[in-house]
């Protein structure tokens, strides 16, 4: 005992002011609160990392999702979130409604190739919305299976109120309401089948402009047998409209 | 001198790729672009020729249309 007061005094005289400022504020044990220090970072395998030491650092763990922005005008997002408030799965299902499927949406420029289709439907059915030309022409082609040889179509984007009077030989068609902007509907039954069946025919004595302007109408003609999977739109710089593509069941 | 643009909407990936036509498609585009002017002007051309005939006939469309029906 006596040897330790000693010691005590013996460092009390070689210890700075400086050196015991460092023990101000302290009103327990040295001991005790040196026992009460974080030794050790743990969390829960799976949401959290931890990493121990001098400077121990706590991170989330990566949820699996990958960041960005889900869900679009034609697409509704899917999201899975787990009892702690993170987002574990992020998706985008088709809108879908009446047996009508929207597949593709977006504005018409001067073209647009919508691939890969499905053979999962009995129809499509394209809507153009809000066509609007500025200049004396303008037409929308349809081009089938990446074919620029026989398969030419068009919907001319203003010409009236439009009938179309259906023929024998006429299984598909496009109409078209409304002038500057107008609204145009193009149907394209059984295109998923291949073989005879399926063969379209724009003839001018199937149709019938009740409009004042000069066009005739508009029609669709596909002549080859293939199954369609690819639909291509080609439009002339001055045409402004949007489409939206429906799978039909 | 760019060309037009054109949008491809895969289905099977969702993938949508917007950039200029390349050199076919920039040809099948002014292709089926002039094509289509033929046809409306060929059409435009008959019809004035038809409302024509209905003039020198003193027959209105619909009165022609119920002639032949």
């Amino acid at each position: 005992m006596t040897k330790a007061r000693n010691l005590a005094d013996n460092a009390l005289t070689t210890v700075s002011p400086t050196e015991l400022g460092y023990l101000d504020g302290v009103t327990s044990a040295v001991q005790t609160q040196l026992n009460a220090r974080v030794t050790s970072v743990s969390g829960t395998t799976g949401r959290v990392t931890s990493s121990g030491g001098a400077t121990p650092a706590i991170d989330l763990n990566t949820s699996g999702v990958t960041a960005g922005s889900y869900g679009t005008a034609s697409a509704i997002p899917a999201i899975t979130v787990d009892t702690y408030g993170r987002v574990t799965s992020a998706t985008t299902n088709a809108f879908s409604a009446g047996g009508m499927t929207l597949i593709s949406s977006g504005s018409i420029g001067t073209g647009f190739t919508v691939s890969s289709i499905p053979g999962t439907y009995n129809e499509l059915v394209f809507i153009f919305s809000n066509l609007y030309r500025t200049s004396t022409y303008n037409s929308l082609l349809l081009q089938f299976n990446g074919s620029t040889s026989n398969d030419y179509n068009w919907l001319r984007a203003d010409q009236g109120t439009t009938t179309i009077n259906q023929g024998t030989n006429t299984g598909g068609m496009c109409a078209n309401y409304g002038t500057n902007p107008s609204t145009g509907v193009c149907r394209i039954p059984g295109y998923a089948t291949s073989g005879g069946g399926k063969i379209w025919h724009w003839n001018s004595t199937n149709v019938n402009n009740t409009g004042a302007s000069a066009g005739l109408g508009s029609g669709i003609k596909y002549n080859t047998t293939a199954a369609i999977t690819s639909i291509t739109i080609l439009a002339d710089s001055s045409t402004v409209g949007s489409y939206q593509l429906f799978g039909v069941k | 001198m760019s060309k037009p643009m054109i949008k491809i909407h895969d289905l099977l990936t969702n993938e949508i790729i917007e950039r200029e036509m390349n050199d076919v498609e920039f040809a099948n585009w002014e292709t089926a672009i002039a094509k289509e002017k033929e046809n409306l002007a060929a059409e435009e051309a008959k019809a004035i020729q038809k409302q024509a005939l209905f003039a020198r006939l003193g027959l209105t469309a619909e009165e022609a249309k119920l002639l032949l029906s």
